[in-house]
């Protein structure tokens, strides 16, 4: 194999492997702001139940 | 002799040192146009971050900026003759739609009015057995006994009915204080639900303001932009520096429509905030009065029932007890309900104005790129003008998508705002929570990067 193939290959490689990195962080990001958002909307609906409970209380 | 020798030596030797002046001249050019080339190969990789715009190109594009802040500088919001005229047939119309729907309104009104509240009892009873007998569930002895329950009733209503129809021309005076009280109700509540057309016909106008804003700004710097680049691409050499005032003046566009959407979408906030609080207040109002018809109402009939008068201020003491506390919920309602609302509205704005900004972006994007790809076009024998081209649109399709998901980033944390402030009681509250969130969001990435290196070492481990 050549200097320029090996080259070429080496690109080729690098390439594929920041696109498999861009795949992952972009999937890590997506599931940690679908995480985020659970809690969030967790977090709302317990101050919901909070209040209802609060009025009937009163 | 000698003198007239010497002379036509100096000449000679003074034209060979400017033949010599020119050539150095014209290296010294050629030098600065491959330096300008080279610039402009980084450029075209690295964008504006790179500093490297000729101050020629320089002076052009704040030229043709200038053009454009001079004409376009602020939103032009205010509202033309046709466009007042629109608004205001606008408005005839949703006037004439609440005069139909109080006039249909009425007779059902007088018809209410004229009812007991025996018929009416009488009416749901009617009702729930039918619903009963509709199920069929119920064995053949059941159904008969609601039959006959059912005859009865029909019988019973009828002899009520006759009874209220003498009873019409009773308490004149009452039942016409109660009627315009429920015209008055219904009136608020035609003109509540207006609001929110009203405001659309607003915005729906702005928007098709800014929309032949944005339009005209594009027009105009297409033109301006299109001069300039034409000089450019008839010059000798540094021809790739057309491609460099491209990029520049569209990146100048593209603020310039950024500040315009900016005051459009404070328009549409303020309206569409202004619109909520107007139809909070008008259903707070609406409420109140609907619980003081019914106090009134349950005067009435408390002082129609004859009890004795230890009894009746007794009554009216519970009934004025009631109405307290409807007042008082009814005012822990509005609070509650501008509080969601108000979350609401943010929440979708956002998420619009969010869509709006990724428009102008894309557009923006593309409208460059067909630029660049009409000078390049023109310039087909030019390798460095091809180069610096390509660069720059690769430049472009790479950054506009990481730009997309700063918009989004920056519409999430919005949202995110927008949702908390519904349970959040003031901004220290508002800031524990995010704080919470962060920090356990913060450990749950910790995890997760855990998870997927020993994934990794996993993988690589078994390809080893």
């Amino acid at each position: 194999m050549s200097d320029a193939q090996i080259k070429e290959l080496q690109e080729q490689f690098k390439r594929e492997m920041d696109q498999l990195e861009k795949t992952i962080n972009e999937e890590k990001a997506k599931q940690l702001n679908n995480m985020r958002q659970a809690l969030l909307q967790r977090r709302i609906q317990k101050e919901k139940k909070r209040k209802q409970l609060e009025q009937i209380e009163q | 002799m000698l003198r007239a020798r010497q002379k036509k030596k100096v000449a000679s030797r003074i034209k060979e040192l400017e033949k010599d002046e020119n050539k150095l001249e014209e290296q010294i050019d050629t030098i600065n146009l491959e330096i300008g080339a080279q610039k402009a190969e980084v450029y075209a990789k690295q964008g504006d971050a790179a500093a490297l715009v000729d101050s020629n190109i320089q002076a052009k594009k704040e030229q043709i900026a200038k053009s454009l802040a001079k004409k376009f500088g602020n939103f032009k919001d205010e509202l033309n003759q046709t466009e007042k005229d629109d608004i205001e047939s606008h408005a005839i119309q949703l006037e004439i739609e609440k005069q139909k729907e109080l006039t249909a309104i009425e007779y059902k009104i007088d018809e209410e009015l004229n009812t007991s509240e025996k018929t009416k009892d009488l009416v749901q009873q009617q009702e729930d057995i039918k619903k009963r007998l509709a199920e069929g569930t119920m064995d053949p002895a059941e159904k008969t006994a609601l039959m006959e329950q059912l005859a009865k009733l029909d019988r019973d209503l009828q002899r009520q009915r006759e009874e209220d129809g003498k009873n019409q021309d009773r308490d004149l005076e009452a039942k016409k204080a109660r009627r315009k009280a429920l015209m008055a109700i219904k009136r608020m509540k035609i003109e509540a639900k207006q609001i929110d057309a009203k405001n659309a016909k607003e915005i729906e106008i702005n928007q098709r303001k800014f929309d032949d804003q944005i339009d005209a700004m594009t027009e105009h710097q297409k033109k301006q932009l299109a001069a300039q680049v034409r000089g450019q691409l008839a010059e000798n050499g540094g021809r790739e520096q057309a491609l460099i005032m491209i990029d520049q003046a569209h990146n100048d566009l593209l603020d310039q429509k950024q500040k315009i959407l900016k005051s459009k979408q404070f328009f549409d906030l303020s309206k569409n905030l202004n619109a909520l609080q107007d139809q909070m207040n008008r259903e707070f109002l609406i409420r109140k009065k609907e619980i003081d018809f019914k106090y009134e109402g349950e005067k009435d009939e408390l002082i129609n029932q004859g009890v004795s008068e230890q009894e009746l201020a007794e009554k009216m003491k519970g009934a004025k007890a009631k109405k307290a506390i409807d007042d008082e919920n009814n005012q822990k309602q509005m609070e509650e309900d501008s509080k969601v609302k108000e979350s609401e509205l943010r929440q979708k704005v956002e998420q619009h104005f969010c869509e709006e900004k990724k428009k102008l972006q894309g557009t923006g994007a593309q409208l460059k790129r067909q630029d660049l790809l009409e000078a390049m076009d023109r310039c087909k024998d030019d390798p460095t003008v091809q180069s610096v081209g390509n660069a720059m649109i690769q430049r472009i399709d790479n950054t506009l998508e990481e730009e997309m998901l700063a918009l989004e980033k920056d519409k999430d944390a919005a949202v995110e705002k927008a949702k908390l402030q519904m349970i959040a009681e003031n901004d220290k509250e508002l800031a524990e929570i995010q704080a919470n969130l962060d920090a356990r969001m913060a450990q749950e990435e910790a995890k997760m990067k855990d998870q997927l290196e020993s994934r990794k070492n996993q993988i690589l481990g078994l390809k080893r």
